[in-house]
């Protein structure tokens, strides 16, 4: 008998045998209980980022002088026993030796949340026309709308802004992440791969590019681009100053990476039989890190996401009319605003959330990504 | 003290024989993990008395280190001790170290203070931030109260006692900037600062070369028998065992499966593990080419241990019904010898039983050649590679513009030549340059010189060494290779199936079904079963995916395969198979091999004639019998001299070579052996000696190479 050890395996040996790399990512993925959490959690994220429209109550761009300022609504569900969602209508007028704004609710006059209601019109994905929108009120009228998280400055919806912000701010992170390992990838694998003057000139170029003082650039950068550029552009823009900086952690680390499997007698296997480099890459190096990178991804994620976020709060990122967590935040910046309405500091609890869930991922998926030693 | 020492103390009773050191008795160590609990050393029990030395042996994953490391309170979570006693005597009395706290202060004053230890890899347990010098000191000082000028002057003592040269020196030195054997050395110094009771050595000499080996093994029999500590010896190596040891514990799978006595263990084994293990040694009988005799299987993972008596699916005498069911009990065969295997066993097995007279139980007679006879004369056959001159200098560059500064001459004017259908072994230390040279021939190096002229299959000869790495691909598919690491060398992305078919995809061999065939096959050929083909190589054990390995090496049907040390990562009974399989496919396929290898003993089985390699250059070639029984370069003989030989009744009377393998960067003028060589004369330290012919295809790289009378393997040792 060649084999006995393996005639007495049991199916779940079978099981794990056979398996591949990605199903022992995954078995041990799921033994980690805060990951997947946090997994759940950034798919939610995504999830309202794409229907953001859908969700949305009233359009965020929309403002209405005679709701500055208004304090979060509350939904009621009952009325007189019977199911039927509803709001007060709010009745706001102005001090008129503080000038400030004041709202007194009218228990009288009730305004009913439907579902699927109709709202404002939009495209949705940016390709259906429609105007249904989860929940809203039915009317148009600026009395009859609905502010779940109330309003900011300029009576915008900050519900209905802060689903568009997620957008933004977590497709940001998408596509400087995406850049950055585009980048990492490339010149960290030449750099490993081929050594010598090559890994040099790389390795020096990231040192350089790692000394620079990271907020002087971005004001700098931000200064130089024209004041003309559309909001799509200023944000393109943003995303590969965010990725030029990016690229260089994550370059440094495939480096040693490729370093350390080009020494592995596979590799040299594979030369022997006569394999070309491309192959020996692609096939036989590239594998080996992928689960790395994608750990790093998720770790490098919430980082993006931090990093525009303060750019916008100081300014230096996004700009209104543009709708991003940072660019809400930097409505709050001011004192006076921030104890009238507190509300307007909401944008603060998503970025705490996504960021302690996509680390949480991150650290479950780093974990599982090596299931070897089981 | 705590409350959980002084249950420590009154639960006990102690051994009432004087001479014992430590009884461990019925110890348990699981590991717990999600998967289930791994029962790494199930009921282990055994006793140690002082200036003694037990040998504990068995295969990789048998338990032997997780008893050690027990003794000293050092297992890592999710392990725990579950059950049993280590009663340890001490000068305040007897202790049971199984129930102090782990991190308690008596425990790290026995660590260290009663009981020294010694690791495999010195590298790793010295830290590479300090000086070898404050970290025996610091070992002392935590032992034995004392000034730090005391302190000094002790650890200077204690590294003269192991024997290191110039240890003032050594004392300023970091370990990294010592050699492997100082290293060991040191590890052994600092083991000894406590002045322990008894010494725990696990696999002490394994990481070394066979020279380094024997100097420090006599070191620590010297140091044994200075100050008569207890030797708990932890070794896969049974010709190390029967070198060094009193006693010997057999380990299978967490439980003692026989102990007794060495001479005992060695002359008449009686578990069929211990037998199977000694037959498995390649050393054990120079039949040339013989078939040895293997266990068959690997050790199971602890996780998935076989009913009733463990060992019974590898076992050659297992009964049906019986070892597969029960588990068997310890009999005692004499006093001091205990076996625990039911062949042994009157109440439960009848006399019928057993398979075998115990009287027959011996260790087997060599299974004579039974494949290809030594003797053939293969001087006839064509030369398939000629290598001529062959040299491949590293350069170490240092500084800012990475100006070259010295040479590692790895591989300096080597030549040997290959004959169609041989196998040529290419012998030596660590450093002696032969794993380059193996490689520049293949070409995964580009040699710096030389000629290496190969015999295409149509005929026609090629120089290697001339052509671009472009124009060797198409001839990849006549060299192949057989590497060492079986976990390295296989992709842990792919599955089998693809590892096999690579070589056939990349060359463009076959459509997806006909590769697909041919690797079930290759696999049929190797000894697998062909199911195996969708797993990943995770699932196999490390002689499985060596076979893997070599099924690749042999999917494009090459003429001449180089094996780099392609047993040396496996176990004894697993390199008996592996080595097998070669000699087995070298007649079915009439394959030339170069085989590249540390071991004479494994050597001395396989190949047809021999290379020796030293620093770099080869200084002796000759046939397998004219190089192992009259051996004409000092080299040669030390290297067999140095081989520990598993006969406890024939322990090595021999004074190992002085210092170390010479600096390949630096070599000593005139022969570099020189400075190791007991014959050299004014002429060794002046003249290089050169490649001579003695007699036609011998050839000798030494200035008295005529007049020196060397002796080789005694006839007693050849069995």
């Amino acid at each position: 008998m060649p084999d006995n050890a393996t005639l007495t395996a049991s199916q779940d040996e079978e099981r794990i045998s056979v398996a591949s790399q990605r199903q022992l990512i995954w078995w041990r993925f799921r033994k980690h209980k805060l990951a997947m959490v946090g997994g759940i959690i950034v798919l939610f994220f995504y999830f309202v980022a794409l229907f953001g429209d859908f969700l949305s109550t009233s359009d965020p761009l929309a403002s209405e002088g005679q709701r500055s300022m208004m304090p979060p609504q509350s939904v009621h569900f009952f009325d007189n026993g019977s199911f039927s969602p509803h709001v007060y209508a709010v009745r706001g007028e102005r001090d008129p030796i503080t000038l400030q704004r004041h709202y007194t609710v009218d228990p009288n006059q009730k305004i009913p949340v439907r579902l699927f209601a109709s709202g404002y019109e939009y495209k949705l994905f940016g390709l259906i026309p429609t105007n249904i929108h989860l929940i809203g009120t039915e009317g148009t009228r600026a009395e009859e709308s609905l502010f779940l998280f109330g309003t900011d400055q300029q009576g915008r919806d900050i519900y209905s802004r802060l689903i568009h912000a997620t957008g933004t701010s977590m497709f940001i992170g998408l596509a400087g992440v995406a850049l950055s390992i585009m980048l990492g990838v490339v010149l960290g694998g030449i750099s490993g791969y081929y050594g010598g003057a090559v890994d040099t000139v790389i390795q020096r170029l990231i040192e350089i590019l790692r000394s620079i003082p990271v907020i002087p650039l971005w004001m700098g950068l931000a200064a130089a681009m024209p004041r003309e550029w559309s909001v799509t552009q200023v944000y393109l823009a943003l995303t590969v100053i965010l990725s030029i900086i990016g690229w260089t952690e994550l370059g440094r680390v495939v480096r040693g990476r490729m370093m350390q499997i080009r020494g592995e007698d596979f590799v040299t296997a594979a030369e022997l039989v006569g394999s070309r480099p491309r192959r020996i890459i692609f096939k036989h190096m590239v594998p080996l890190f992928a689960s790395h990178i994608i750990a790093a991804t998720t770790l490098a994620l919430p980082l993006m996401i931090v990093a525009e976020t303060s750019l916008s709060f100081l300014g230096l990122g996004l700009r209104p009319p543009a709708i991003s967590w940072g660019t809400m935040l930097q409505q709050a910046q001011n004192v006076q605003a921030v104890a009238l309405s507190p509300w307007m500091l909401l944008p603060v609890l998503p970025v705490i959330v996504v960021i302690l869930a996509f680390n949480f991922l991150g650290d479950g998926l780093r974990d599982a990504a090596d299931p070897y030693d089981l | 003290m705590t409350s959980s020492n002084v249950a420590a103390r009154e639960l006990i009773s102690p051994p009432q024989d004087e001479t014992t050191l430590l009884s461990v008795r019925d110890l348990k160590t699981h590991f717990f993990a999600d998967e289930g609990t791994t029962r790494a050393v199930d009921g282990v029990s055994f006793d140690m008395a002082a200036g003694k030395t037990l040998g504990v042996v068995g295969e990789t994953g048998c338990g032997k280190s997780i008893t050690a490391r027990s003794l000293l309170g050092i297992i890592s979570p999710p392990g725990r001790i579950i059950e049993g006693e280590m009663l340890l005597r001490r000068d305040s009395g007897w202790v049971d170290l199984a129930k102090l706290p782990p991190n308690g202060p008596e425990m790290r004053e026995v660590r260290g203070g009663d009981i020294g230890l010694v690791f495999q890899e010195p590298m790793s347990s010295f830290s590479p931030v300090h000086t070898v010098g404050a970290q025996i000191i610091e070992a002392v000082r935590l032992h034995c109260e004392m000034s730090k000028q005391d302190a000094e002057k002790r650890a200077l003592e204690l590294l003269r006692m192991v024997g290191i040269p110039r240890a003032e020196g050594v004392l300023n030195e970091y370990s990294w900037q010592l050699s492997g054997g100082l290293r060991q050395r040191a590890m052994i110094a600092m083991a000894l600062a406590g002045q322990p009771k008894l010494l725990i050595a696990d696999e002490p000499t394994t990481a070394l070369d066979v020279t380094t080996q024997a100097q420090i093994l006599e070191l620590i029999r010297g140091l044994q028998r200075q100050t008569d500590m207890a030797i708990m010896l932890i070794t896969h190596d049974l010709g190390v065992i029967a070198e060094m040891a009193d006693e010997v514990l057999v380990i299978y799978l967490g439980r003692v499966v026989e102990k007794g006595p060495v001479e005992e263990i060695f002359a008449a084994p009686r578990h069929p593990y211990t037998r199977a293990l000694l037959n498995s040694i390649p050393s054990a009988h120079a039949v040339a080419r013989g078939k040895l005799p293997v266990i068959a299987g690997s050790v199971p993972h602890p996780f998935n241990r076989p009913s009733g008596c463990a060992f019974h699916p590898r076992c050659r005498h297992a009964v049906e019904g019986l070892c597969d069911k029960a588990e068997p009990g310890t009999t005692a065969i004499a006093p001091r010898h205990e076996v625990t295997c039911h062949l042994y066993d009157e109440a439960v097995s009848p006399a019928s039983a057993i398979p075998v007279p115990l009287a027959e139980l011996r260790v087997a007679e060599p299974v004579k050649a039974e494949i290809t006879p030594a003797t053939v004369d293969r001087t006839d056959l064509p030369v398939l590679l000629d290598v001529r001159k062959l040299t491949k200098f590293f350069p170490i560059r240092s500084g800012f513009l990475g100006r070259v500064r010295a040479r590692v001459r790895a591989v300096d004017e080597v030549s040997f030549d290959l004959r169609q259908g041989e196998t040529l072994a290419l012998v030596g230390e660590s450093g002696s340059g032969k794993t380059t040279a193996s490689r520049a021939i293949l070409r995964a190096l580009d040699p710096d010189s030389g000629e290496i002229l190969f015999r295409k299959s149509g005929g026609e000869t090629v120089d290697l060494a001339k052509l671009s790495r472009k124009q060797v691909r198409p001839l990849r598919s006549e060299l192949q290779m057989i590497f060492q690491d079986p976990h390295s060398s296989l992709n842990p992305r792919m599955t089998v199936l693809d590892i096999i078919a690579e070589p056939l995809l990349v060359n463009g061999v076959g459509t997806k079904q006909e590769r697909t065939e041919r690797v079930a096959e290759l696999l049929k050929l190797v000894g697998l079963r062909q199911e195996y083909m969708r797993r990943f190589p995770h699932a196999f054990s490390g002689g499985q995916r060596q076979r893997i390995g070599i099924a690749r090496a042999l999917a494009l049907n090459p003429r001449l395969v180089v094996a780099d040390e392609p047993v040396s990562a496996l176990d004894v009974s697993v390199q008996a198979q592996i080595l097998n399989l070669l000699l087995e496919l070298q007649d079915r396929l009439g394959l030339t091999y170069l085989f590249v290898s540390h071991d004479l003993s494994v050597v001395k089985h396989i190949s047809d004639r021999i290379a020796v390699m030293y620093v770099g250059q080869v200084v002796e070639l000759g046939t397998r019998d004219e190089v192992l029984f009259t051996p004409r370069h000092p080299y040669t003989s030390t290297l067999l001299a140095a081989v520990p030989r598993p006969d406890p009744t024939a322990r090595l009377a021999f004074s190992p070579p002085r210092g170390e393998v010479a600096d390949p960067t630096n070599p000593p003028s005139g022969c570099y052996f020189h400075p190791r060589c007991p014959f050299a004369t004014e002429v060794c330290r002046v003249e290089r000696p050169v490649w001579q012919e003695i007699t036609p295809g011998r050839r000798v790289r030494c200035h008295r190479a005529a007049e020196l009378d060397l002796p080789g393997i005694t006839i007693g040792q050849a069995g």
